[in-house]
């Protein structure tokens, strides 16, 4: 049998090939810019995007700020509205046949059809992107906890009746317990929206934000500048993810093992 | 201790009415090893649900120390077929949690049980392993750990239901000499479900037979050969074979004559 090649197994190996990968896509781009000497306001090298961002990095940075707020707010605020909203769906079989098909249209709306009603509502300022990121995020959160908390095996459940614990006690101590890397699913799924949404909300009636930058060179076939902005919006997007995946080894040590 | 009177059980399935259990009239005294046997279906681990006040009797009278059952109890234990431990506690909190639920564990009280739980281990074997996780331990490791949760508590019964079942011949051998070493530690009255009539017959002083669909007493046979007992002990083989083959028999029998109702 062939022995296992040491860009499977060394750890050195995990981090550095998705650099390689990266670098390489940039190097084709790049080499595409130059070989078929594309104009630049259509498709900017990457030297023009990095000189774009060195020329006002302040500028960027504070719309990426923006939209990082708006992001991780509405993200929480989807946590601390999802998480209890599921605890619900699961305890009541009347709320989960009450609320569920509700819940299953306001998902199936396209987000970017509600943004500039939101505006009509809550004006021009950071709530209605807020709101946007947690109406992205709202669903796929309540619905993993949920899921999460539903799959706690009967035996564990039965477990906590003969100790005579509590409703409360078995969801504290057991259903949520359990349904942890399941939610942790759901928020990785989340995140990757929310920064979607929040682009989207910024894109209708904003005036900062890396979504308004974009709007605003797109006007001004700046091309290098919502390129730039785009990078920023990856990088964001990227650390968010990478933010949760961290948390969930911290808090969910015992998931890697046993599923 | 445990008093069953014209118990019965009867679910309402998919397919109409199932009676699960019928006429259950059974007296388990203070301090005895009762195992109940029978085909899988015959209602068994209803019955040990209904003394556990996990399930409510269609009709008839559970009584457990005199009272009547009315949910579970603070002094009957439930073990189950599979270790049902909390996979992200360690071991050692795993033992712990009967005590956390009852939420009386002042720190007097917490270190007390803690000493015991310590004790526990111990007694199974498992010092030493108290910080770790389920996953990292084998499955009779893993059903030591749920015997020790069961006995926090310091119960007067412990119903167990099939709980050797999931694991390798040796490891069951094993447990249920352990288990045989800790009731005559403890003192404490248990009721055992098992589908194996080897394991009923070693560790039982009486065995309860029950016939399927309904399940009814078929009969109750007294086991009298001295404790400790081992399959792995030539001189309990052959006592222990013979009341085997008697059961076997009993157990066959009434198959032959639920046919027989059949066909009638």
């Amino acid at each position: 049998m062939k022995r296992r090649s040491w860009l499977t197994t060394s750890p050195t190996a995990a981090v550095l090939l998705p650099i390689v990968g990266l670098a390489g896509a940039i190097a084709l781009w790049w080499l595409a810019t130059i070989i078929f000497s594309i104009e630049s306001y259509l498709l900017p090298s990457p030297s023009d995007v990095v000189a774009k961002f060195l020329e006002d990095p302040a500028y960027l940075l504070q719309h990426t700020a923006v939209s990082f707020l708006e992001t991780v707010e509405g993200f929480l605020l989807a946590i601390v509205l999802g998480v209890p909203m599921a605890l619900l769906i699961v305890r009541s079989v009347i709320l989960e046949r009450l609320v569920y098909p509700l819940l299953l249209m306001v998902n199936a709306i396209p987000k970017i059809a509600i943004a500039p009603l939101l505006v009509v509502w809550m004006g021009f300022g950071q709530l209605p992107k807020v709101i946007m990121v947690l109406l992205v995020c709202f669903f796929p959160i309540v619905i993993s906890t949920a899921q999460g908390m539903k799959s706690t095996p009967v035996e564990l459940v039965e477990l906590l009746r003969s100790l005579n614990a509590s409703r409360t006690q078995e969801f504290f101590k057991l259903r949520l317990r359990y349904a942890m890397p399941q939610i942790f699913t759901g928020l990785k799924v989340a995140i990757s929206l929310a920064v979607i949404g929040s682009v989207i909300a910024e894109f209708v009636g904003a005036t900062e934000g890396l979504g308004y930058v974009i709007q605003q060179s797109g006007a001004s076939a700046d091309t290098a500048l919502a390129f730039a902005a785009i990078t920023l919006l990856s990088i964001m997007s990227i650390i968010l993810f990478y933010g949760l995946v961290l948390l969930e080894h911290l808090l969910v040590p015992w998931a890697q093992e046993t599923r | 201790m445990i008093r069953l009177d014209g118990v019965g059980q009867v679910f309402d399935g998919r397919e109409g009415r199932v009676t699960a259990l019928e006429e259950i009239d059974l007296h388990v005294r203070p301090n005895e090893f009762v195992t109940l046997i029978g085909r899988s279906g015959c209602g068994k681990s209803t019955l040990l649900r209904l003394i556990a006040g996990l399930l409510p009797p269609t009709y008839g009278a559970v009584a457990v120390a005199g009272e009547p059952v009315t949910g579970p109890r603070r002094d009957v234990s439930f073990m189950f077929q599979r270790p049902a431990l909390l996979p992200w506690r360690s071991v050692l909190s795993n033992v712990m949690l009967p005590i956390e639920i009852d939420g009386g564990e002042g720190d007097r009280g917490r270190k007390t049980y803690r000493d015991r739980a310590h004790a526990l281990l111990e007694l199974v074997g498992l010092t030493g392993f108290e910080r770790r996780l389920p996953h990292e331990l084998s499955g009779g490791m893993q059903q030591r750990v749920s015997l020790c949760r069961s006995l926090i508590r310091e119960p007067q019964v412990m119903l167990m239901d099939e709980p050797f079942s999931a694991l390798d011949a040796l490891t069951r051998t094993e447990l249920s000499e352990e288990l045989q070493r800790i009731k005559m530690e403890l003192s404490t009255t248990i009721v055992f479900v098992t589908h194996s009539i080897e394991e009923a017959v070693v560790l039982a002083d009486r065995v309860v037979v029950l016939t399927p669909r309904p399940g009814r007493l078929r009969e109750v046979v007294d086991i009298d050969i001295p404790r400790p007992r081992s399959l792995g002990e030539n001189a309990h083989l052959t006592e222990v074979a013979q009341i085997s083959a008697r059961l076997h028999g009993l157990l066959a029998e009434k198959e032959s004559r639920a046919v027989d109702e059949v066909r009638q």
